[in-house]
């Protein structure tokens, strides 16, 4: 038996990071924290396995996972419904921060089976047509006044919104990153458009948000927010938070892209000896 | 993930997928996400609540004020069997204390006859200072049928904080006070649990209330 959490319109930083479990985000996230530990010590115990499969990746993956936990398990995930920038902020750490984290935690030469479910599953899922469509689909579906309005205010997606940004982001970092080679055929130069392409939604929603003079969803239109920020000052900052936390792919896409025109050029040819 | 080396036949078989393979499994996929999407939330609750459904075991509480006739109101959630639309507002609020009293008043009267008696309003000041039950009992009965209550504080702080409530007192240049306040409507079963939340720009869809507080009477007797 429970009652509802009491509002507290001042929160610090610790009271949105007092814990507040959340069992459906918990247990598969632990489930993936163990695994990824067990595997990382057994590849301890050999000289190839530790050459693949560096501390550093490590060090990534459980910061992500650590960012992951702060996200969704904490107070800071019950109190959408007062502070649009604060809702927006996680689901940007969902999307931007961790799952780059999470994927450069991949070791590098993981051999899967081209014969197997698995690879044939991965195969369609980092499909970048696939991963951007589901993506956009995210950004765009759960971010017009309808579908925003139902996230905040109906049981249709308040839950399932941060899994969702961070499943499809996960997949886009994916196509980005590249960590299994031999099921992602991709080239620097697709790897670059499709990044820039995947940042193009966020950045048309932030773009909205930025400069839109009324506030667009209303839910917020009334609502008390936290740290006495005025619901058009949320919406702007919301703007700015997603904008920022799309700069650092929007800036990958364009190194990749860069790379490949040097590649197409044979600017990366080896001089030869004269 | 541990077999064999890598060889070029996904990888061959992945660039090889033409363009438009590659589009209509994009198309599959997004269908695939948004019907999961809608599984998800019939998971969650068999019955498609329109408003923000509690998880069936969260107890309502219970508060003693003053109400609209300045007797003595204890609200006991579930007694009598009645289903409760409990809401925190205030009689100088310009708009959406009288949209929402109006509002559930729609509701109540696309009621069946027979389920209509079960159903009540109770609006909950969160302006002790100038709400006096004298003042609940016009606004109330102009913008509908509702239990006014009045509670002062340090009480009503106590019972704000057991539903999650905010409120706060701002100054307006030139004009009297305003208070800013949660605008949620909670409703509450004849077992004296929450089981909806609606938020008030909700309200105006009163067919699909109307549809939560049936489906809330029937499985609340």
């Amino acid at each position: 038996m429970n009652t509802p959490t009491p509002i507290n319109l001042d929160p610090t930083l610790a009271d949105l990071l007092i814990p507040a479990p959340d069992i459906l985000f918990l247990i598969p996230t632990l489930l993936a924290a163990g695994y990824y530990l067990w595997r990382f010590i057994v590849s301890r115990r050999t000289e190839e396995g530790r050459a693949r499969w560096p501390i550093w990746r490590a060090v990534l993956f459980g910061l992500g996972i650590i960012l992951l936990l702060m996200t969704t398990q904490s107070r800071a995930a019950t109190l959408t419904g007062s502070s649009m920038a604060l809702y927006m902020g996680r689901l940007m750490v969902l999307a931007e921060i961790v799952p780059p984290l999470l994927v450069l935690g991949i070791p590098r030469g993981i051999r899967i089976n081209p014969r197997g479910a698995a690879a044939r599953v991965l195969g369609i899922l980092l499909d970048p047509w696939v991963a951007l469509a589901v993506w956009a689909a995210v950004i765009i579906f759960w971010n017009v006044p309808a579908g925003f309005n139902a996230s905040v205010v109906t049981n249709t997606a308040a839950a399932l919104l941060p899994a969702l940004y961070l499943l499809s982001s996960l997949l886009v970092w994916s196509v980005i990153l590249r960590p299994l080679p031999n099921v992602q055929p991709a080239g620097m130069g697709s790897r670059g458009g499709f990044g820039l392409l995947a940042a193009l939604p966020m950045m048309a929603v932030a773009s909205v948000w930025l400069y839109a003079p009324n506030v667009l969803y209303t839910p917020y239109v009334n609502a008390l927010c936290l740290w006495n920020l005025s619901p058009l000052q949320n919406q702007q900052l919301s703007g700015w938070i997603m904008m920022l936390a799309g700069l650092p792919a929007l800036a990958l896409a364009f190194i990749q892209l860069f790379q490949w025109l040097v590649e197409l050029t044979g600017g990366d040819e080896v001089a030869p000896p004269t | 993930m541990t077999d064999l080396p890598a060889t070029s036949e996904i990888q061959s078989s992945s660039a090889r997928r033409p363009w438009y393979i590659s589009a209509l499994m994009a198309v599959v996929a997004v269908t695939l996400l948004l019907g999961a999407a809608w599984g998800f939330a019939r998971l969650k609750s068999p019955f498609p609540f329109y408003g923000t459904a509690y998880n069936g075991n969260t107890v309502a509480a219970g508060f003693k004020g003053t109400d609209q006739d300045g007797q003595p109101y204890a609200f006991v959630p579930g007694q009598g069997g009645k289903v409760t639309a409990l809401f925190f507002g205030f009689t100088h609020c310009p708009n959406i204390c009288p949209l929402t009293l109006a509002y559930l008043d729609k509701v109540k009267a696309a009621l069946p006859a027979n389920e209509r008696d079960r159903f009540q309003t109770v609006l909950v000041s969160v302006d002790p200072a100038r709400d006096t039950p004298e003042r609940l009992k016009e606004y109330v009965e102009y913008f509908g049928k509702a239990e006014g209550i009045h509670i002062p504080e340090p009480a009503l702080a106590q019972v704000a904080k057991d539903y999650g409530v905010g409120y706060q007192r701002v100054e307006v240049k030139g004009a009297d006070y305003q208070m800013n306040h949660t605008t949620a409507t909670y409703l509450i079963d004849a077992s004296g649990k929450l089981r909806v939340l609606w938020d008030y720009t909700q309200l105006p869809q009163v067919e699909r209330v109307v549809a939560d507080v049936q489906q809330v009477l029937e499985t609340s007797q």
